[in-house]
């Protein structure tokens, strides 16, 4: 299980690896090679508006390089894993290679990230920090000023990129990128239904490369490489291991994910943006670019923060559905625990009606301080989906 | 429920009549709630950040439901309380400040609550400040079934430079035109939900006659404030005046609480004149940055009893002082109170405002350190505490930092807080005097 031998022996998927484990490589390619680039923090920056003013997205994640120094310097402790490691990354880590930086509301901690380090050029004018931009959009209200709200702010993104770009962004430009990311998009849907339950081709930490090196190139370039993987991993062998529907913290590397592969899982689906929420719904062509965005906003999967408690349990029962999953892992880190209230209210409608087990995995941290535990938490997890299946 | 007994003094010493009269308003109000909301009238719980005045102007009482947490504490009962979320398959060593009112829903004896109990909210008004507050406020409003209207929240995209020199008489000035419009649109649509909701209508009159009421409450915090930052040795200490104010605050913009901040400022000035400190030894004035310590009020005094040291300072007071009060309002009411109730959380939570107001209040207060609790198990909790610090310390305000919770006792170390603040006076401050 894990990353198996016939993926590494797929160029198209070592490519993606490629990307996937070298993202600070990606990003000096492609600044020495003077291509613009836009940093964004956040699930929700549309790639679309700054592809359309002709720059890169690139997506910042975290640094695991070793340790965190000066996310332990200046963050409190509320900060868990993921949000210390992109403070390490933007602080530090990429410090110099990053002009622009775009947050967005995806969850508080972007906003909090934001303001700290808008707060940071002034306390250390001389610390190389980006351009930062913050885009505030509702995410949970499905109401009419929302969409409102929301196409402002697109706006207000689109004028700030044509400023970087200097490079007027025309409705066709938008159409021609929006066309693009659909494709991308779809490129993925089609690659994920090898995760699926009568033919599941890969498993989830190979899933993991595939979706987020893809995050790490050019869209073209992405498209092929996710297609080529797609008709290659059609004949891989199936993965085995007990079906699970993830939920919770983002998964950056994929650690979690081969340490629940190595005790007896599988991860076919999850609905962080490091896979598959990322690409889970489609920006509308029969209508105009902005208002298009906007919509998506509103349209995708509820996120494990942001989303209400109803909705997430609606969203969750539809994916376990979808996925075909067996069971559910709740992923928490330390101080990232939204979703610690979602879980109950899911247990008691979903997972209890329809017999699925779960396991609910609570204050993690990086590097996992308790490796062993949490595998034993995987095989326990393992060996009750096995005996509800055994009757 | 039984109070919790404690090993150490719990409860503080009070001083000032205007911090029993406080108290004792507040259980005659919630006497008088409850046969109103039994008889079927609207009853709102509500963030604190919820514009409050708005409620007042239609006549539908509320409860704070952080600030009721507060009173829970204050009377023992959090841990209990906090057991029914765990008996319902939720955590119970997290987001405490948020969850007491959803421990209430879920109590099997809600009448035997602090004063006889929270009255089931027909209304949950909330700004949802962090995700999880968002959940919670889901779990409580089907708990108490309770209709959730939750405002919406804008980013502060402009940095404000001294915002204490502008809310009063330049709210204008505050943020940029986008975020007040879009905080006036808010309040518009809050009051259509509750006009439908209700069937009560909107008064911008009363409205007005409740700003003025805050205007002048204010005003007389601003008084105080100001008499306590510049009389040493000080005449109360944040033990009298926590409570004082915060009970007060929550019947603000009303000719009751505004006679009592103007009776707390001349119970104030009569200590000052007559030369009655509150600590007799002062020899050290302190500030006290973050949510009071419900559960161990009683805290502060050990302190004062020992070194002379003296907390003067909180929030509550300063925030009264600086933060609430609006002027000017006549040509627009709402998009003044837009400016009050979206940004109180950015002058306490959000850099540089938070540090550059405390820094402000130092200096005003001629303090000698600053203990900053920080709220352990709260997931909204990120304040930028390392620039706080290092924006104190750099102008000579030491400072310590307690990482407790202040809603709920059970994990409380007496022995190790009492040692970190005394750890401040003897090895920071006192050195730093006897020089």
């Amino acid at each position: 299980m894990a990353i198996r031998k016939q993926a590494l022996a797929c160029e198209a998927f070592t490519k993606l690896k490629a990307a996937y484990d070298g993202r600070k490589q990606v990003l000096t390619g492609w600044k020495q090679s003077g291509k613009r680039v836009v940093c964004i923090a956040g699930y929700d920056v549309p790639e679309e508006i700054i592809l359309a003013a002709g720059m890169l997205p690139f997506r910042v994640t975290g640094y695991y390089g070793g340790e965190r120094v000066s996310a332990e310097k200046y963050l409190e402790y509320s900060f868990g894993a993921i949000w210390k490691g992109l403070w390490e990354s933007i602080a530090e880590d990429y410090a110099g290679l990053m002009d622009h930086l775009v947050f967005c509301s995806s969850s508080d901690m972007f906003l909090k990230l934001f303001y700290y380090f808008r707060t940071m050029k002034r306390l250390e004018p001389e610390r190389p920090l980006p351009d930062l931009k913050y885009l505030d959009f509702e995410l949970v209200e499905h109401v009419f000023k929302t969409q409102e709200r929301n196409e402002r702010e697109l706006r207000d993104l689109i004028g700030t990129v044509e400023g970087w770009s200097e490079k007027k962004v025309t409705d066709a430009d938008l159409r021609a990128s929006i066309a693009l990311c659909n494709e991308y998009r779809a490129a993925l849907s089609e690659f994920s239904v090898l995760r699926g339950r009568d033919d599941c081709r890969v498993t989830g930490s190979e899933a993991l490369v595939v979706i987020g090196g893809s995050m790490f190139m050019e869209k073209q370039e992405a498209i092929d490489a996710v297609r080529a993987v797609t008709g290659a991993a059609r004949g891989w062998d199936m993965a085995g291991g007990a079906r699970v529907y993830y939920v919770g913290s983002p998964q950056e590397t994929t650690e979690v994910y081969e340490l629940a592969e190595a005790n007896g899982l599988n991860i076919v689906g999850e609905d962080h943006d490091m896979g598959a929420r990322m690409f889970d719904t489609q920006v509308r062509t029969d209508i105009a670019p902005v208002p298009a965005l906007a919509a998506r906003l509103l349209d995708r999967m509820p996120s494990s923060e942001k989303g209400s408690i109803a909705a997430r349990v609606k969203a969750v029962g539809e994916k376990l559905e979808e996925t075909g999953a067996d069971a559910l892992l709740t992923y928490m880190n330390n101080n990232d625990e939204a979703y610690v209230w979602d879980y109950p209210s899911i247990r008691k409608s979903v997972l209890e009606p329809r017999g699925i087990p779960s396991d609910t995995v609570q204050k993690q941290t990086w590097p996992l301080t308790e490796p062993e535990a949490l595998a034993n938490q995987f095989r326990e997890l393992a060996a009750t989906v096995k005996e509800a299946h055994n009757g | 429920m039984a109070e919790e007994k404690k090993t150490y003094e719990t409860r503080s010493i009070k001083r000032l009549e205007a911090t029993k009269a406080a108290s004792a308003y507040q259980k005659e109000w919630f006497r008088s709630l409850k046969p109103r909301v039994e008889a079927g009238e609207p009853f709102a719980l509500v963030g604190a950040d919820a514009p409050m005045e708005i409620l007042r102007a239609m006549d539908i009482p509320f409860v704070v439901y952080q600030w009721w947490t507060a009173i829970c504490a204050a009377k023992q009962m959090n841990t209990q309380m906090y057991g029914y979320i765990r008996d319902a398959g939720y955590r119970d060593d997290i987001c405490s400040y948020c969850s007491t009112a959803y421990a209430c829903a879920l109590d099997p004896h809600p009448e035997e609550g602090p004063w006889g109990g929270l009255p089931k909210p027909s209304i949950l008004i909330t700004q949802s400040e962090c995700s999880v507050m968002g959940k919670i406020e889901n779990l409580m409003a089907e708990a108490f079934g309770a209709e959730q209207y939750t405002m919406q929240r804008y980013y502060e995209p402009v940095i404000t430079e001294k915002w204490w020199e502008k809310t009063i008489e330049h709210w204008d000035q505050l943020a940029n035109e986008r975020r007040r419009d879009f905080f006036e649109r808010e309040l518009r649509d809050l009051i259509a939900f509750l006009e439908q909701k209700t069937g009560r209508m909107f008064d911008m009159n009363k409205l007005r006659e409740i700003m003025d009421y805050v205007n002048e409450q204010d005003y007389w915090y601003r008084k105080t404030r100001d008499l306590i930052a510049e009389t040493k040795p000080c005449p109360v200490t944040i033990s009298d005046t926590v409570n004082a104010v915060m009970q007060a605050q929550w019947q603000r913009g009303t000719k009751s609480a505004t006679e009592h901040a103007k009776s707390l400022y001349e119970e104030v000035k009569y200590r000052a004149d007559n030369n009655m400190p509150a600590v007799p030894n002062e020899r050290i004035r302190l500030m006290w940055i973050g949510r009071g310590l419900w559960f161990n009020l009683g805290f502060y005094n050990y302190f004062e009893e020992k070194y002379g040291a003296a907390f003067i300072w909180s929030m509550y007071l300063g925030l009264a002082a600086d933060a609430y009060g609006r002027e000017n309002y006549e040509s627009d009411p709402l998009k003044a109170l837009g400016t009050r109730f979206s940004m109180i959380t950015d002058f306490l939570h959000t850099p540089p405002f938070n540090s550059e107001w405390f820094l402000k209040e130092a200096r005003h207060n001629q303090v000698d350190g600053v203990v900053l609790l920080t709220t352990e198990n709260c997931m909204n909790n990120g304040d930028f505490y390392y620039n706080m610090v290092k924006t104190l310390e750099d102008n000579g305000f030491p400072v310590c930092l307690l990482r407790a919770d202040p809603a709920d006792a059970k994990k409380w170390n007496q022995e190790t807080m009492t040692a970190a603040v005394e750890d401040l006076i003897v090895n920071r401050i006192e050195p730093k005097l006897s020089k």
